[in-house]
């Protein structure tokens, strides 16, 4: 229960008026500041952009990017409670909070304020259930609250730097006893905090006074040192630690908060947490140069004085890596790549082969530069987690579509390499909203030259299968629709046959390496887990398909519609384990996912039954 | 003789047997169970699908029909693969590719049976500062009896599965017999408030109560009530004996003391091993384990050293494994590791088939390959003419 009553402390807070403020300022100097978050360094670009995807799910909000977004959470918290970043994905949750939905999935601090109460009591009562008997609308309480929370938190991260009433010095005496500069705007927390030797000073003997005897210096000392008090009581443990540590050989990152409570009067950090006050001062007042000075004189100290640690090396890389965004880029050039494919396999216009190869390859360049920055930055082989899986079989996939359109010149391979490479490209985006895509590995995992090895190899055997599965929808396709031109269904089938059996050798041997990891790691070579079987599944599948014909069990349309079953079998394998949620490998799945990964195989089983169907009245292929 | 042999090799039901269709059945057959095993799991754990589906030459649908079980399945499909390796060798041109890759499946098979029937698994759980020479198994239980005096112990161990009351048990040489009384292979055991009890117990445990099996077989904990008997003793002993009671408990017969107690299978192993320290990092900011690794000291042969076990970094003795599985801490700083423990004469089968395999379809495809560029060659040349 403490984490939860904490929780409401912190909300309640976020109720206390702000001083009037707001200014936009550019905030592209933040966007580098070292952040750790997950237990790594990240660009605080990474950091906003993972919180606003928390928030809202998504990547910007009313074309507001997320580090603009958030900078006003953090600076300016009144300007973004109109704002709707909360995304509620059951109407039972925003009903009990008061809340008419409508159509709306998304909602306002301001709109959700007036049911933070009821939000507490019921997410009180859903943490006391166990986790796996949660049913989804409780799962979607402790979300929603957590998610509240947390923005609540934000929006407090910066607060000892803001001008604040509990902080008002109305007597000239204190003013020139603390030494405190002249300030329209009022002092801050942080002003009179650094001042607090002073102030115990002022606050000599009044302990053994009365209320009423004390002068109006000393009440007014009183006051100050009593908001100090609650303040630093109110204000722990709160985000974003930005700040680096050092002591007995080890790094640990701090808010700015922590500095304060822990007492930490290190001359540099002392002073980076006066520059965060500056960040913070000049943005509130517009001042745009003063702004970015002060954010790289920050960025500056913090790097000197963290520039051993291995997190804070790829800050800028990362930087890149989000701003291109080069997936993106990526899935425009492969979904130009299949329309003009099928235009060109259509018409048989040779000049359209030409530029499905080239929009492939324009494609294939930002996507390799994605997944080598991605390895540069993590310092890791190419796959960490689904996410990254779902870029490395995409990549696969196209490199084998450019293979085989090499070998063939007649489109196919453009079209294999343009679905492949968009569809799993846009699945891989709708892994990214899941969190940190660049996130830590756990233990089991922390070995590069097993995850170098078989976790490479065996998604090049997903990606053989896939590929050849694609080959297997166009040969049914072809199958219906020109079932009289041999030539080409005959090249299709060639294709199918060459993926597959490159599909098996990577399979067989992924899944081989994997035994020896397990032997290695563990002393078992084989011990049947969900994911072992996964993996042996699609080198069976494979193998039984080579079997059947070669023993001519079945023919090349059976061949075909094999390969169709190997892509649900490789979903199962890739996808359908994790969601078992048993063995050694269920790390990393995610709920909301599964109905997508249903929806996929039950449009395989459809197509395979369609085109079953239409081809019993077209002569088959011998 | 040898045209009998040639011609019943040739017969139906023996060219049915290492035929490429019976391969597809046997193939499909594993995959089906290997499906089925995977989704058994979810409810069932790991260790009831391999006992239902992979340990097993049935599988009972329904409790009556039968579907056969991976031994079933897999023995078929070592017969089949012989089968065939004898055929293309002895009655076929040689295809060094493809008879590598099956010749390093069969590998793979036996390596996997001997894995099977002869490979041990068991595990050691050691605090800081503690040493040990024997590892125990985990689910296996045994009733031991051993003599309390000298420096070496005389361990008589009795395996308890299938343990039933009424049985007399022998532990001779010593004098010591014991009847079952009662014994529960996973059972729940309450103390009185006053601690008093009617039998003998370390625990002062009065009661035990038979639990239904957990699906995990490693939280299983036996209990048992026995009467010991001894020619030296006054009266026969009704001593309650618990799984989780980690002291035996200590029987006087006469001069001499035996020491009695329900506990995990333990194997010798040849080196003693010393926890020296454990240690684990965490990413930072967070509670994700990194890495975790424990510094040993290891007596073997005489010889004393020290080295560290982590993960993916085992310490491999005489065909003993011990690997880095887990670790327990106390809120007062104690540390605790346990180590994975194989014993497995067929551990090495499994890289040999795998090159094998991956060595025979490099080379089925290299051939493939030049046979294709051959192919294309003729066919232009061919062209050509015309």
């Amino acid at each position: 229960m403490m984490p939860l009553l904490r929780s409401l402390l912190v909300l309640l807070c976020c109720l206390a008026p702000w001083v009037a403020r707001g200014q936009s300022v550019s905030v592209d100097s933040l966007a580098g500041l070292p952040v750790l978050e997950g237990g790594r360094v990240m660009p605080l670009d990474t950091y906003a952009r993972l919180k606003l995807l928390q928030f809202s799910g998504k990547s910007t909000i009313a074309g507001e990017s997320a580090l603009s977004w958030f900078a006003r959470l953090a600076f300016a918290p009144e300007t973004v409670e109109t704002q709707r970043v909360f995304m509620i994905n059951h109407p039972e949750v925003t009903e009990a909070l008061g809340i008419d939905p409508g159509e709306r999935r998304w909602f306002s601090f301001a709109e959700m304020h007036t049911g933070i109460g009821k939000l507490h009591e019921m997410a009180a009562k859903a943490f006391e259930i166990a986790d796996e008997e949660r049913s989804p609308v409780e799962k979607e309480i402790l979300r929603v609250y957590h998610n509240i929370t947390q923005y609540a938190e934000l929006s407090q991260a910066f607060l000892f730097a803001l001008p604040h009433r509990d902080f008002a010095v109305t007597n000239p005496v204190i003013n020139e006893k603390l030494g405190l500069p002249p300030a329209e705007q009022g002092y801050s927390f942080l002003d009179i905090f650094l001042r607090g030797f002073r102030l115990a000073e002022l606050m000599q003997g009044v302990e053994a006074l009365k209320m009423s005897e004390l002068d109006e210096v000393q009440r007014e000392a009183l006051r100050l040192s009593a908001a100090l008090f609650q303040w630093s009581q109110h204000h722990r443990a709160l985000p974003v630690a930005m700040i680096p540590l050092h002591g007995h050989g080890s790094e640990e990152w701090v808010s700015p908060w922590d500095v304060l409570a822990l007492g930490i009067n290190t001359p540099e950090v002392r002073q980076e947490v006066a520059h965060l006050q500056d960040v913070v001062r000049h943005y509130a007042a517009g001042q745009q140069l003063e702004f970015d000075l002060a954010a790289h004189t920050f960025e500056r100290s913090v790097l000197r004085r963290a520039h051993d640690s291995r997190g804070v090396r790829h800050l800028d890389l990362e930087l890149l890596y989000n701003q291109w965004d080069t997936f993106y880029r990526a899935k425009l050039f492969y979904g130009l790549a299949f329309l003009l494919g099928m235009v060109g396999i259509l018409t048989d216009w040779k000049g359209l082969r030409y530029l499905a190869v080239g929009s492939v390859l324009v494609a294939l360049l930002p996507h390799t530069l994605g997944i080598i920055w991605r390895m540069m930055i993590m310092g890791r082989p190419p796959m960490t987690n689904l996410y990254a899986t779902f870029l490395f079989v995409a990549w696969v996939t196209v490199v084998l579509g450019l293979c085989i359109e090499w070998f063939q010149r007649n489109n196919l391979g453009t079209i294999l390499a343009g679905i492949g490479g968009l569809i799993q490209l846009m699945v891989a985006a709708r892994f990214s909203s899941q969190g940190d895509t660049l996130g830590v590995v756990v233990a089991v995992l922390d070995s590069n030259f097993w995850l170098a090895t078989h976790v490479v190899t065996i998604t090049i055997g997903y990606a053989g299968c896939v590929a050849a599965g694609i080959a297997g929808h166009v040969y049914l396709i072809q199958n219906i629709f020109r079932p009289s031109e041999h030539p080409s269904l005959r090249a299709t089938t060639k294709a199918i046959y060459g993926l597959l059996a490159f599909g098996l050798i990577f399979s067989f041997l992924g899944t081989m390496l994997g035994g020896v990891w397990a032997d290695q790691s563990w002393g078992r070579f084989w011990g049947w887990d969900p994911k072992e079987n996964g993996a042996l599944l699609i080198v069976l599948w494979c193998s039984i398909l080579f079997h059947a014909r070669l023993a001519n069990l079945i023919g090349p349309r059976g061949m075909a519609h094999g390969s169709v079953f190997g892509v649900i079998i490789v979903i199962f394998a890739w996808l359908g384990v994790n969601l078992l949620g048993v063995g050694l490998h269920s790390y990393g799945f995610t709920s909301g996912l599964a109905r997508g990964m249903w929806i996929s195989i039950g449009f395989e089983l459809l197509f395979m039954a369609v085109t079953a169907l239409l081809a019993k009245r077209t002569p088959a292929l011998a | 003789m040898t045209e009998v042999l040639a011609r019943a090799w040739q017969s139906r039901l023996v060219r049915w047997m290492y035929s490429i269709p019976l391969t597809v059945v046997c193939l499909v057959l594993l995959m089906i169970l290997t499906f089925w095993g995977t989704l058994y799991q979810v409810e069932n754990g790991l260790f009831a699908a391999q006992e239902k589906f992979f340990s097993s030459w049935f599988v009972w649908v329904f409790g009556v029909i039968p579907f056969p079980g991976a031994k079933f399945v897999l023995g078929l499909l070592m017969i089949n693969l012989l089968g065939y390796m004898i055929n293309i060798l002895a009655f076929q041109p040689l295809r060094p590719g493809i008879v590598l890759i099956h010749s390093g499946l069969l590998v793979m098979l036996i390596g996997g049976a001997i894995t099977h029937y002869y490979g041990e698994e068991t595990f050691l759980s050691l605090w800081e500062g503690e040493t040990a020479n024997m590892s125990s198994a985990y689910y296996e239980w045994e009733l031991a009896v051993w003599t309390r005096d000298g420096v070496m112990r005389d361990v008589l161990a009795i395996d308890t599965r299938g343990l039933e009351a009424g049985e007399q048990l022998a532990f001779a040489p010593t004098p010591i017999t014991v009847d079952v009384e009662t014994y529960h292979p996973n059972a729940r055991a309450y103390q009185t408030r006053d601690g008093s009890t009617p039998y003998l117990s370390s625990l002062k445990i009065s009661r035990i109560e038979a639990a239904p099996l957990d699906k995990e077989p490693t939280r299983n904990i036996p209990a048992g009530v026995f009467v010991v008997n001894a020619p030296g003793l006054d009266e026969p002993k009704r001593v309650l004996l618990f799984g989780d009671d980690t002291a035996p408990l200590i029987i006087p017969v006469g001069d001499a003391e035996y020491a009695i107690g329900l506990r995990q299978r333990r194997s010798p192993l040849p080196l003693a091993i010393k926890l020296i320290d454990f240690k684990k990092q965490k990413h930072p900011g967070t509670e994700i384990a990194r890495s975790f690794s424990s510094l040993v000291e290891v007596t073997a042969d005489g010889i004393t050293r020290e080295l560290t076990i982590s993960m993916n970094k085992p310490l491999r003795h005489r065909g003993y494994t011990l690997y880095q599985q887990s670790y327990r801490e106390t809120p007062d700083g104690k540390e605790s590791s346990t180590f994975a423990v194989t014993h497995n004469y067929g551990r090495l089968l499994p890289y040999v088939s795998t090159a094998m395999v991956v060595i025979g379809m490099i080379v089925h495809f290299v051939v493939m390959l030049i046979k294709h560029a051959r192919r294309q060659s003729k066919a232009r040349a061919a062209e050509a003419v015309s």
